[in-house]
């Protein structure tokens, strides 16, 4: 999840304070959410025919893949 | 895509008159308007498929056998009926209706009238005298586009002190405003945006916000987390499609606001020659804090209220203040799946049969941190947000309180105009100057990103500590031209991966910080988890102890080291090998490692929870 986090920081580091602080939140917030999901997904299929199961959202793609400057 | 763009043709061009004969003369008088509609979208929609069918009914080449009731027209009637399964049956007069059901013989009449449709409607490429006119392209529906209005979604006044009365239109018509609204990748242009006023309390509504006390200083803004449009710029609107998009994009993808502007405007302002709009980067921010408030605060029942007129940033300062809790995102003691939580086990060999349902469940989290965090002020001590994001280094008070004085530590002397040193630290001022300007940042950014340093480089000291080594938290700044940075952002998860909470922390990963992040998230004894995972476990141990505090921990909780990290540890050191080991096999923590069994059908422990989650 580090990994995963990181990805955030070539938009992260341009940020104030205010806006790091938010944006953090809310992607962790939605990262919770999404694995609350597919736990409850995966409990309703009961494990039989589910997804492929490759995104446990930790995905590890940790490279800063975008040149955005969010300066806001 | 243009060249399709290009080929559109306008809709079919015919009365009312002559589609409602056409209508009357060959369906059921019982035929629904949704069929009707159906049917006519059906025609415009495959325009491809009208082209074909025409083309056999026009033989042009020798051989060719003219054909009124081709395969293509036929396979259309076929999904037709597909489509409407009983309701097919309002498509035939009663006169036409086979004796016994048949699917080929109402496929076939279908099919002729739909080809006489074809003609009605005029989407044949062929003129009477069976000459190629031009061939069909896409349908236009622009001249078919619904008005669209954006207003209040209530439709009367929810105030909990106001009776339920009937909203105003509260909008001069004159004053009606005209924007863009985008829905999900359709842009539709000059809509006008109206609101509702209670004649009784005066409250305002909008599409996505109510304003309360408006006009006086108490001025206040609900956002409504139920709303339909939001409000993105002077003139744009766009659906939430729209700006979930935007904040999905950004968590699956790593984009920054730049990055998804770039993508939409070179995806969508386009497609529509008519009604072409170019996003901006503020609005595209604008979406993603107006539907992540609007998510985060319905996720804990409750609409965020704020001061009219806050401008972005003080939105999402006041967002995190109201909706962040402190960083806290799930109630640790609400989550407790399979893979977080175990049942209490007296033994390492005690098998699943053995424990009874009633046993209390042991959780464990993971802490970890990762070296990332916003700038603060300068001055020792003080975390505060800096005056001016963009080249100052201290707080409101701090600027204030320096005033005029030279920028380097411990120096009274007034500071030289323009620089931020006294006439003595000039050396030390050009040299920061020359290690922060364009050039040499632009340098280090690269050699940052591509991760190779080359000999002939300059050898970057990345501030990276050892995870389990004392560190020294007490160092000094030998200036303060340039603001300081948080050094990391610890997350608390769960073995599963859900997020518990998550802060920063100034100068260091010190294990005192880890201990009061943990003291803060859980308080009480009842609510701390039986293991927590770190990387410097032992550290943090030896910390506690030090501090008094495991007197209060030692009741309830255990530090043990992430197995990936515990392999790098001290094999000599005592504390971390007898209180801080992940999986120890001499039944010294049961809850740690489970019985299980191996590809070859072999028993083996296994570790109990997941540590490397982070």
């Amino acid at each position: 999840m580090n990994a995963w986090i990181g990805g955030f920081d070539s938009i992260l580091k341009r940020m104030l304070p205010g806006n790091f602080n938010w944006f953090l939140h809310t992607m962790l917030f939605y990262h919770t959410r999404y694995v609350l999901e597919k736990q409850r997904r995966r409990m309703n299929n009961d494990g039989d025919d589910g997804d492929s199961g490759d995104s446990d959202g930790g995905d590890g793609d940790g490279g800063g893949n975008d040149g955005g400057n969010d300066d806001d | 895509m243009t060249a399709a763009m290009s080929a559109e043709m306008p809709f079919p061009d015919i009365t009312f008159h002559a589609f409602n004969k056409f209508i009357g003369k060959n369906f059921s008088a019982e035929i629904s308007l949704s069929t009707v509609l159906l049917v006519l979208f059906t025609m415009t929609e495959n325009s491809d498929l009208l082209n074909l069918h025409a083309r056999q009914k026009h033989p042009q080449c020798t051989g060719e056998i003219k054909q009124l009731s081709s395969g293509w027209i036929r396979a259309l009637a076929r999904s037709l009926g597909d489509r409407l399964q009983d309701k097919i049956s309002t498509l035939l007069m009663d006169t036409e209706l086979p004796e016994t059901p048949n699917n080929h013989d109402i496929t076939s009449s279908l099919a002729v009238k739909l080809d006489k449709l074809m003609e009605v409607l005029k989407l044949s490429p062929f003129s009477k005298t069976g000459k190629l006119k031009k061939r069909l392209g896409p349908v236009s529906y622009n001249e078919i586009m619904a008005v669209h209005l954006v207003c209040p979604l209530s439709l009367e006044c929810e105030d909990i002190e106001c009776d339920p009365h009937g909203l105003h239109q509260n909008t001069r018509e004159r004053d009606i405003p005209k924007v863009t609204l985008i829905k999900g990748s359709t842009i539709y242009k000059d809509v006008a945006v109206l609101s509702g006023k209670c004649p009784k309390c005066q409250t305002v509504y909008y599409a996505d916000h109510e304003s309360l006390n408006k006009g006086t200083d108490n001025a206040q803004r609900v956002h409504l987390n139920s709303a339909k449009y939001l409000k993105l710029g002077q003139s744009t609107w766009v659906d939430r499609v729209f700006s979930t998009a935007v904040v999905n994009a950004m968590y699956s993808f790593h984009g920054s606001a730049a990055a998804y502007t770039e993508f939409w405007n070179n995806t969508y302002a386009n497609l529509n020659s008519k009604s072409s709009c170019l996003v901006t980067r503020r609005i595209i921010w604008q979406a993603f804090v107006q539907e992540s408030i609007r998510v985060i605060s319905a996720a804990s029942n409750q609409h965020l209220v704020l001061k009219e007129n806050l401008s972005i940033n003080e939105v999402t300062q006041e967002a995190f203040e109201c909706l962040g809790k402190n960083g806290l995102i799930i109630n640790p003691n609400e989550h407790a799946c399979s893979e977080c939580a175990q049942p209490y086990r007296r033994s390492q060999y005690e098998s699943i049969d053995e424990i009874e349902e009633d046993r209390p469940l042991v959780k464990m989290v993971v802490l970890d941190g990762i070296v990332m965090g916003p700038t603060h002020c300068a001055y020792d001590g003080c975390t505060s947000d800096l005056m001016n994001a963009r080249g100052g280094a201290f707080c409101p008070f701090h600027e204030t309180e320096l005033g005029n004085q030279c920028r380097v530590h411990n120096c009274q002397r007034s500071k030289v105009n323009p620089t931020q040193a006294c006439d003595q630290h000039q050396l030390e001022w050009k040299k920061y100057i020359e290690n922060h300007s364009q050039e040499n940042l632009s340098g280090v950014r690269r050699i940052l990103r591509s991760r190779e340093n080359m000999p002939w480089q300059p050898n970057i000291q990345q501030n990276v500590q050892p995870h389990d080594e004392e560190m020294d938290v007490d160092y000094q700044r030998k200036h303060y031209f340039g603001p300081s940075r948080f050094y990391c952002v610890e997350t608390i998860c769960a073995p599963c991966g859900t997020v518990i909470a998550w802060t920063k922390f100034d100068k260091a990963e010190s294990p005192t910080q880890i201990l009061n992040f943990l003291s803060s998230i859980y308080p009480t004894e009842e609510s701390r988890p039986g293991y927590v995972c770190i990387d410097k476990a032992c550290l943090v141990l030896r910390t506690c102890i030090a501090n008094g505090s495991w007197e209060e921990w030692k009741k309830t909780t255990r530090f043990i080291v992430d197995s990936y990290h515990y392999t790098n540890h001290s094999a000599n050191d005592g504390i971390c090998r007898t209180w801080c080991n992940p999986a120890p096999t001499d039944g010294s923590a049961p809850n740690l490692i489970i019985p299980a069994v191996d590809k070859k059908g072999q028993p083996c422990l296994k570790r109990a929870f997941n540590t490397q989650v982070s």
